[in-house]
């Protein structure tokens, strides 16, 4: 447990050390390939002493054990000792992912057992080396220390420094001293830094036995400049570098960007109403100079608004950079535990989006590498029969289009099989036969992403039963989004995600039911057809909109809304996910940025109505959720 | 002398002390004059321009924008099975565990002030006792105090 007046430090510790996590993740995955960079093992090296440092400071027992190993194992490394294979990577990835895990719990302020099982583990990797010295078993044996043999010297280090000063056996110290200075290989650096951190630890040790052993505000210092007096020493040209980017970054509570956010959202609908006054000014008192000036002004103040709009909204844009790294990893294990070999390419990992989605975004990203690596990607045998390279290419994409964001995945695998697509949703019932022979090949593929739809024959027990696709589907209709999948025999597949480019302003289509007035996102709506030019056919008991040969459901609006008739103005055709939806409204009113306002806890979650939103004359406007309101609805044609 | 004022002081603190006030925002209600507890009673409004929310139950009337804020409108007669006929005229906008919620009101009285020992518990004769808390005789007449814990616990 961690006590409260260490609470703020471990929070500043917790956001560092997630970077360092991360910083080790990439760090070993890129180890893999290049055993030899010294530089990357350097890094991995104080990344993890660093946490170590920071842990042992906390108390967070658990964490300092593994990192301990960990660091011990990286510094063999370093030396040369002990060389780079996939069980050591292996067994330092799982310290990663322990010290990741552990984080979380410390942080719900649950304790964590040491694991003695990844303990063990880690030790058997450094069994590799041992420290030779007998002569320093023999004076811990002098000394009553025989408890200590064999342990790394750095443990015996830190034992000593935790006995009473006067107690402490000045010959081992020396001892070890000298085997220190002897070591002339460059790699020594790191042993001299422990010995300055023993340096450190004496000097704590020695105050601590004057005081009573709390932690006050001026001990937590010289353990905290620990990592960073150890980094300085180690600079290399690259980490002067990156430091220097680092100045740039700013860390801002999100609560101060939604404040800043809410106030955009403010300014933005003063600025409608203020657009609004003045045309209905300048269409009552025509060629009036007044309001020719007022006119260019408020125009001014329109762009200006429109900047600080996309301004604020970029503060909460985060590169997916950090999303995309995160799948190294994955890539990396899924390829191990399936057998197959797999190239990893990320492209556009700079493009950036809203940091609400990109959270949200991991899960689903893994369901669709998952599907490519399982169900995708072929063995390396087969590929080669096949006079593919053996090395399967995974892409992961992003890019900007429009005011969309696109994320893809795409696999040269084997691709999905749409005659199997097609008697699997036959057999789950989800179409008839008749509908089938009406579909396009593209139609249904998009069948996979209907609930409970699997290609699999098998389950795998690594993307499971086909929930995946569902739980990418919810996610990307939660979102705003939509999907798209593209697949060729024996080619591959690439599934396609597009997000707008912010979550707190939509621009909405102004609609009236019934002579109320509601928004619908803009981004659903793909095409407005006056009702009079509208082919509407009743087809088997249900009315559907003809479009270019394509019958889409039509659905009145206010019945969804539970409103009374009213007169059929506009059809307006929405993209749902991956299914148009024709929907009729009485009247259109253009489209105006509106700025979503929760409607107040007392509703609940009103399915269908996302928020509400004020207009420049000061009504208020609910916005539809299509995508909740047609939830229940059988849609499929 | 002065320490007999000092004296004389303390003894009228003390006696308000222990005759508590409460205080309350009276209102009527179908000719019915009841209180709300004044610490949850944020601003009085007059009727502003209702906008129905689809899809929601019928207690709630729907949104009103106040000076750009949306709050949510419930009908207290409706909850407490009041019958309707009178229009309301005014908007109390209340403080509850659901945030900042208006309630619709026929006409409001004022402030009024009553000493702890003049609420008196509620007899359960009206047909929407359940919501009323105690009830008071004051000058102006007989005063039900509706018990806001009950008005927004028993839906929500």
């Amino acid at each position: 447990m961690i006590p409260e007046e260490l609470r703020e430090i471990f929070r500043e510790f917790l956001i560092e050390a997630g970077e360092h996590i991360e910083n080790l993740e990439n760090v070993l995955l890129k180890l893999e390939k290049d055993p030899n960079n010294v530089e990357l093992i350097n890094a991995a090296f104080r990344s993890m002493h660093t946490l170590k440092g920071g842990a042992g400071f906390l108390g967070l027992t658990a964490i300092v054990e593994v990192a301990h190993r960990a660091e011990d194992i990286l510094g063999r490394i370093k030396e040369g000792k002990l060389s780079i294979n996939t069980d050591n990577l292996n067994a330092l990835l799982k310290a990663v992912d322990f010290i990741k895990e552990s984080l979380k719990f410390y942080e719900d302020e649950e304790e964590v057992l040491v694991p003695t099982d990844l303990i063990t583990k880690l030790s058997s990797v450094l069994e590799g080396y041992s420290p030779s010295a007998s002569t320093l078993d023999a004076l811990l044996d002098k000394y009553e220390l025989s408890h200590l043999k064999g342990k790394p010297i750095e443990d015996i280090l830190e034992e000593l420094v935790l006995l009473p000063p006067n107690r402490r056996p000045s010959e081992i110290i020396d001892f070890i001293d000298r085997m220190l200075s002897e070591e002339t290989t460059p790699q020594s650096i790191i042993q001299e830094l422990d010995k300055e951190t023993t340096q450190k630890m004496l000097e704590m040790v020695e105050e601590e036995l004057d005081d009573k052993p709390i932690l006050t505000q001026e001990k937590q210092t010289p353990i905290q400049e620990k990592p960073e007096k150890q980094q300085e020493k180690a600079k290399t040209e690259t980490a002067a570098k990156k430091e220097k980017e680092e100045e740039k970054v700013l860390r801002i509570d999100v609560n101060k960007i939604e404040a800043l956010m809410n106030l955009v959202g403010e300014l933005v609908l003063d600025r409608n109403r203020l657009l609004r006054t003045i045309a209905e000014m300048s269409q009552n008192l025509p060629h009036n100079r007044y309001i020719e000036e007022l006119e260019s002004i408020a125009s001014s103040v329109d762009k200006t608004v429109g900047d600080l709009q996309l301004a604020v909204m970029k503060t909460r844009m985060q590169p997916v950079k950090r999303l995309f790294q995160k799948f190294n990893r994955v890539v990396r294990d899924l390829a191990h535990l399936t057998g197959k070999q797999v190239e990893l390419i990320i492209e556009g990992e700079d493009t950036e989006m809203d940091k609400s989605i990109l959270e949200k975004l991991e899960e689903p990203m893994v369901h669709l590498i998952r599907n490519a690596l399982d169900h995708g990607i072929e063995f390396p045998n087969e590929r080669r029969v096949l006079g593919k390279n053996p090395v399967g290419r995974l892409n992961l994409r992003a890019y900007y289009q429009g005011d969309r964001v696109y994320l893809e995945v795409e696999d040269d695998g084997k691709g999905i099989d749409i005659q199997k697509v097609a008697q699997k949703a036959l057999e789950k019932g989800l179409v008839t036969k008749e509908q089938l022979e009406k579909m396009t090949e593209k139609e249904i593929l998009r069948l996979i992403f209907v609930p409970g739809f699997s290609t699999s024959d098998k389950v795998s027990e690594i993307s499971g039963r086909g929930v995946g696709m569902d739980a990418v589907m919810s996610m990307v209709i939660n979102f705003r989004g939509t999907i798209d999948v593209w697949s060729e025999k024996g080619k591959g597949t690439r599934v396609s995600m597009a997000f707008p480019l912010t979550v707190g302003i939509i621009r909405s289509l102004l609609v009236s039911v019934n002579n109320r007035r509601f928004a619908i996102p803009i981004f659903l709506v793909t095409e407005i057809i006056p009702a009079e030019n509208a082919d509407i056919k009743l087809l088997s008991g249900r009315n559907v909109l003809l479009l270019r040969e394509n019958a889409l459901p039509l659905l009145n609006l206010h019945d969804i809304l539970g409103l009374e008739r009213c007169n059929i103005g506009y059809i307006i055709v929405c993209l749902i996910g991956n299914q148009r939806v024709a929907l009729t409204v009485e009247d259109l009113f253009g489209d105006e940025e509106v700025v979503v306002k929760p409607l107040g806890s007392i509703f609940g979650d009103i399915n269908g109505i996302s928020g509400a939103t004020i207009t420049g004359d000061g009504k208020v406007v609910f916005i539809l959720d299509i995508v909740e309101l047609l939830k229940n609805r059988n849609l499929r044609m | 002398m002065d320490i007999v004022k000092t004296e004389k002081k303390e003894s009228i603190l003390e006696k308000q002390a222990k005759k508590k006030i409460h205080e309350f925002l009276a209102v009527y209600l179908e000719n019915e004059f009841m209180g709300m507890p004044l610490k949850n009673v944020l601003e009085i409004s007059k009727i502003l321009e209702l906008f129905p929310v689809p899809l929601t139950p019928s207690y709630i009337k729907g949104v009103v924008n106040l000076r750009g804020e949306i709050i949510p409108t419930i009908s207290i007669k409706h909850i407490m099975n009041i019958p309707q006929k009178v229009q309301p005229s005014r908007l109390i906008i209340l403080e509850t565990p659901y945030g900042k919620v208006a309630v619709e009101v026929d006409s409001v009285y004022g402030v009024v002030k009553i000493e702890e020992n003049m609420l008196e518990p509620n007899p359960m004769t009206a047909i929407y006792s359940e919501f009323i808390s105690n009830v008071a005789q004051i000058k102006k007449g007989f005063i039900s105090i509706i018990d806001l814990d009950k008005v927004f616990h028993k839906r929500m």
